[in-house]
């Protein structure tokens, strides 16, 4: 139990000590007391004391910055390049060129002969170049 | 001469006028049910040409996997060719039947489908089955005379099959377009015969083909084989002469544009292929892979993209016939045994799914008079069989397992991988097409199961021979799709008889 | 055994099929029974597998028959240590899909026709040993799923969601089939077959030339990467996710998108060394996207399904990097993370599921305060976040750090930042929004308007336990799965990164 003290007596005498010091200040400032003294005696350092010193808002600070940021980004990335522009674009291409093609098929006998004509000249044209 | 060759198609034109003496004496409300006196007819050749074609020998194939037992196949020994325009090969036979089954199936669907035409409901039946002699006579046609006049007895049969209801305009419409584009394609081929004949001296595939490579350097031979194999795709529906196929099988009645789709264009196929490998070799039909790849990539593509908008049935069936005739043209531009196995086996799924996708339109159309994909709005609950035949269909011409259509694109997709990378780029053409056609194919699955519009939900009427023949598609979607090892090994033992 | 477990889900499907449309309780009966009989019988197989006898190529449980000898085509089932986990995890997520489809009220006949057709699919794919059926099964297996969203399916976007699930994803499959044909006819003609046993030791023997494996390789690794959701292939999953309906969700999700992952171990790693050796880099770059990208994505979602679906993306990447490690614990870990992450999505879409049910939105904006109403469903919805940002106890933790062990080796650059990248993803990215989303659905003020929520009753909590049970089984003896798994990914890890020489020495032939 009491080995630290022969490991590294001076670090053990420190650690009673402060707890030792702690104990007889917070007596002097909290024995009887109505209200929290300190906020009058330190001002902003016991805000910053009962606010943790910030970290939480640090920490939350930095996801915003860092990680939300990407975030947003990504998120815009998927939703408009690659679910929008890519997907929804390959498909709403490959449909407005079904949809022109259809213009082919007027419906119209001489157009239809005519495109039989010339689609057999390519043929030939293809075949014996 | 040797009639025994063509007994088959005999048999055929009597039923044909059989049907319409029987006309003569039958009241005009039973006319309907000659429809079922033709189909069984039909039915009873199909049978007689496993009978009375006898079983000649057996012979082991190298067929099967490293260690593992021998497969017997029975095989019909070839018979004499007749005046040598007539050969009856296996392929010969394989189509033969095919085509007879084709026509049962249709012939009974027209039965069904008798009240929406207006009059001469025997000569329906009657035409249909000399289109099927015609297509039959295509089978085993071995010289351009033969081809050609198999090519216009169908042709010239459906002039009249596709305008047959003369009370509707958009038949009459469909018909007069069928007639002049198909002048016009007859034409073209015609001339191309003429050529051919003019610089090679001979009508007859055989001796072509002996011919063929030392003729190789004339352009007025190639244009004239070049305008022969144009007019045949007009027949498959394919590049350059695949426009006219969604207006006509639009407005043709169902089971016209239902034997459009699978005999005409099988017809026009085992033509193509007749052309291809028995009247020309090999080493001179090589220097026309690009173009047939290309036809191919086209036709698919075509089709395709042309359906993506569609919301009439008949006419989405007609661009999906289109782009199945690019996958088909795929199997014979692979140039390999493999390929025109695919090819025939790809075809024998297609009959049974298109026809049962047909038959459900007909009896639709029948009851609701919509054409329009809305038209199978709740099918579901108005007849399961109905919405369980045409969502297989469906699922089968999207090549999906386990049903035909997926082990014929599996086979036609091994036979253009298997010829190396100048393929490459048409195997990615197809996958395009596939997942195109996936899209429309699910819309019509979409419109049966899930459409928003209020259904009509009262049960549709469906009698019992059309129950058998769905039932015989469904059958066969499935068993070509399931377990495929004993309709591959017939398909591969007919394309090693390839004369 | 093997096929009784596949066949129980078809054999029920046909038992629905002929059974008349209003008799309902048959259906989830028949169902039910179905699946838990395919789950006793794989629970059999997976506690056996130590004692089974080995068989050819060291896998068990064979069962073998000729289907199309013409092509070298056979029904050939058969595990080893790497499919024996999947298919006891998909038996149990099947068994928890078939529970928590109570939710479906309407044309329930065809509902669980599907369902069972799914199942049968997914556990065909997982244990089959032939290439063609392999491949087939899963195909089969994606229909349902297609269907299943559109009919009864949810959300605004249900129909475009269906669309894009069914192209985006045929597209994959059809991607890998062309690499698997081109596989299959790299053996001459007169040895072809689709055995994947037999083709193993055909290419151990006879590896592949340089340049085929380069054109094949990314074939398999695209292809099966969308089925995986591979970034930047990935926007299906979400979107697909959202819309579908809880049990496909879940059975896809959990289960049958491993099917790509399976196929990159099984296949492509083995068969192709040299591939792998280039392509994998890339690989290892993708997977960054998942790991990292879709968790920031995932960060911005308010739709509970949304955030679920980007973090089973996310996840995906984990599997990746162990795959792209190709080395003994990376690809155990890899493993290890698809079993893991199969319960795990399988449980929070199941939750997230209850809660719709209960609340018919998944707005995270409008929910708070639900555990003082859900106290069973928000505890095991804090488990599931919990083991989502991979706490330890959860099996998702075991997998997740054997892989950063794997990448810590791995031969690729800079290897040692990936996994700063991936714990970074799956720590810090991963604990922002799974903390958050418990936060906004379960704490908080409780708004009135959920005053009639209610929680799970007895019988309805089975599926949520069953899974949180097996998840924490595995993360607390997760020797059960690896010792299992070493041997099998040893063998395949040897022939991953041996195989070199040898090609390189058939090109100079």
């Amino acid at each position: 139990m009491f080995a630290p003290f022969g490991h590294a007596p001076l670090a053990a005498l420190v650690g009673l000590g402060a707890t030792v010091f702690g104990f007889s200040f917070a007596y002097s400032l909290y024995a009887n007391a109505e209200k929290d003294p300190l906020p009058e005696k330190l001002g902003l350092l016991s805000r910053a004391m009962r606010d943790r010193f910030y970290f939480d808002e640090i920490y939350s600070g930095l996801i915003t910055i860092t990680h939300e940021a990407v975030s947003r980004l990504a998120d815009w990335f998927d939703r408009w390049i690659i679910a929008g522009l890519g997907v929804r674009g390959l498909h709403g291409s490959t449909e407005i060129v079904g949809r022109a093609l259809r213009l082919v098929q007027t419906g119209n006998l001489q157009t239809y002969a005519f495109l039989f004509v010339a689609g057999v000249v390519l043929v030939l044209l293809f075949a014996l170049k | 001469m040797n009639t025994a060759l063509i007994s088959l198609e005999i048999a055929v034109l009597l039923l044909a006028l059989g049907v319409l003496l029987l006309d003569l004496w039958l009241p005009a409300e039973n006319k309907r049910k000659l429809g079922y006196v033709a189909a069984l007819g039909a039915l009873g050749i199909l049978v007689a040409s496993f009978i009375w074609l006898p079983v000649n020998a057996t012979f082991n194939l190298p067929l099967q996997a490293a260690g593992q037992a021998a497969v017997n196949v029975p095989v019909y020994l070839t018979l004499p060719t007749l005046g040598d325009n007539i050969v009856l090969d296996l392929p010969a036979l394989f189509f033969k039947r095919f085509f007879l089954l084709a026509a049962v199936i249709v012939l009974l669907m027209s039965a069904e489908f008798a009240s929406r035409i207006q009059s001469g409901i025997s000569e329906f039946y009657s035409l249909t089955l000399i289109a099927l002699a015609g297509m039959m006579f295509a089978a085993s046609a071995k010289d351009f005379a033969m081809l050609f006049v198999s090519v216009e007895l169908i042709t010239i049969t459906f002039y009249i099959l596709t305008s047959f209801q003369r009370n509707r305009v958009a038949s009459l419409e469909a018909g007069v377009k069928y007639l002049i584009l198909g002048g016009l394609a007859s034409a073209m081929m015609v001339y191309g015969i003429a050529l051919v004949y003019g610089t090679s001296g001979t009508m007859n595939f055989t001796e072509l083909n002996g011919k063929a490579l030392a003729l190789a350097d004339k352009p007025i031979f190639l244009v004239g084989l070049l305008l022969v194999i144009c007019g045949l795709a007009f027949k498959i529906a394919a590049f350059p002469l695949q426009i006219w196929a969604p207006d006509v099988y639009q407005g043709s009645p169902a089971p016209a544009t239902a034997f459009l789709a699978v005999g005409s264009k099988a017809a026009g196929l085992i033509l193509l292929m007749r052309v291809l490998f028995s009247a020309l070799p090999l080493e001179f039909v090589v220097r026309w892979k690009g173009l047939l790849m290309a036809m191919s990539a086209i036709t698919i593509l075509y089709g395709s993209l042309c359906a993506i908008p569609q919301r009439n049935l008949k006419r989405l069936l007609g661009y999906s016939s289109i782009a199945n005739g690019g996958y088909l043209l795929l199997g014979l531009a692979a140039l390999s045994e493999s390929g025109k196995v695919a090819v025939l086996y790809y075809l024998s799924g297609y009959l049974f799914t298109v026809l049962a996708a047909f038959t459900v339109i007909a009896v639709v159309l029948r009851a609701t008079d919509i054409e329009d994909i809305s038209g199978l709005a709740g099918l579901n609950q108005r007849s399961p069989l109905l919405a369980g035949a045409m969502t297989l269909a469906m699922v089968s011409l999207a090549g999906i397992p386990p049903l035909a259509g997926f082990f014929g694109k599996f086979l036609l997709l091994k036979a253009a991988i298997d010829q190396g990378s100048t393929y490459y780029w048409l195997i990615a053409v197809a996958l395009v097409g596939v997942v195109i056609s996936l899209y429309y194919y699910f819309g019509v699955i979409r419109a049966i199961y899930w459409s928003k519009e209020p259904a009509d939900v009262s049960p549709l009427f469906v009698s019992l021979p059309l129950k058998v023949s769905l039932g015989a598609c469904i059958a066969g979607m499935l068993y070509l799709g399931i377990y495929p090892a004993a309709a591959l090994n017939l398909v591969t033992v007919v394309v090693r008889d390839w004369k | 055994m093997l096929t009784s477990i596949i066949l129980l889900p078809f054999l029920a499907a046909l038992v629905i099929l002929f059974t008349p449309r209003n008799y309902r309780v048959v259906f989830r009966g028949v169902a039910l029974l179905a699946t838990l009989g395919s789950l006793l019988v794989a629970t059999k197989m997976f506690l056996g597998y130590e004692a089974a006898e080995a068989g050819v190529g060291g896998y068990k449980f064979i069962e073998k028959a000729a289907w199309v000898p013409s092509l070298g085509i056979n029904y050939f089932v058969g595990v080893d240590g790497i499919n024996v986990g999947l298919i006891f995890m998909g038996a149990i997520v099947a068994f928890a899909a078939a529970c928590v489809s109570w939710e479906i009220k309407t044309n329930e006949k065809l509902y669980y026709l599907l369902l069972m057709v799914m199942t049968g699919g997914i556990l065909g794919a997982f244990a089959s040993l032939d290439l063609f059926f392999f491949y087939a099964f899963h195909e089969f297996a994606l229909i349902p799923t297609f269907i299943m969203i559109g009919l009864w399916g949810r959300g605004e976007n249900k129909n475009y969601a269906t669309f894009n699930i069914t192209l985006y994803l045929s597209a994959g499959a059809l991607i890998a089939l062309v690499g698997l044909i081109g596989l299959y006819l790299q053996v001459p003609a007169a040895q072809r077959t689709f055995d994947i046993v037999a083709l193993t030791d055909y290419f151990r023997a006879n590896p592949m030339a340089a340049n085929v494996q380069h054109f094949i390789f990314p074939l398999l690794m695209f292809g099966f990467g969308i089925l995986v959701s591979l970034w930047p292939f990935h926007t299906w999953a979400p979107l697909g996710y959202g819309a579908a309906p809880t049990a496909t969700a879940m059975l896809h999700a959990g289960v049958l998108k491993k099917f790509g992952l399976y196929g990159l171990i099984r296949i492509a790693l083995p068969l192709m060394p040299e591939g792998a050796k280039d392509w994998l880099n890339v690989l290892a770059l993708l997977c960054l996207g998942n790991i990292l990208y879709c968790g920031w994505v995932a960060m911005r979602q308010r739709d509970l399904n949304q955030l679920i679906g980007n973090s089973s993306v996310a996840h995906m990447g984990f599997v990746f990097l162990g795959i792209a490690s190709l080395n003994l614990i990376g690809v155990t870990g890899a493993v290890v993370v698809m079993i893991a992450h199969g319960l795990l999505a399988a449980l929070t879409f199941a939750l997230s599921g209850y809660i719709r049910t209960q609340t018919n939105t998944l707005n995270m904006d409008e929910m708070g305060g639900l555990l003082r109403k859900l106290p069973f469903i928000g505890a095991a919805l804090v488990m599931a976040m919990m083991a989502g940002c991979g706490l330890p106890g959860f099996a998702n933790f075991v997998g997740e750090l054997s892989v950063m062990f794997g990448a810590w080796k791995a031969s690729f650059g800079h290897a040692k930042w990936f996994v700063v990248a991936a714990a970074w993803g799956g720590l810090v990215i991963g604990a922002i929004y799974m903390l958050r989303a418990v936060r906004s659905v379960l704490h908080g003020e409780l708004s009135d308007k959920w005053n009639s929520v209610e929680d799970a009753v007895l019988w309805r909590k089975t599926p949520f336990v069953l899974l949180l049970a097996a998840l924490l089984a595995f993360g607390f003896w997760p020797r059960l799965l690896t010792d299992k798994i070493k041997p099998s990914a040893e063998a395949i890890v040897k022939m991953a990164t041996s195989g070199k020489a040898v090609a390189l020495e058939s090109v100079k032939r």
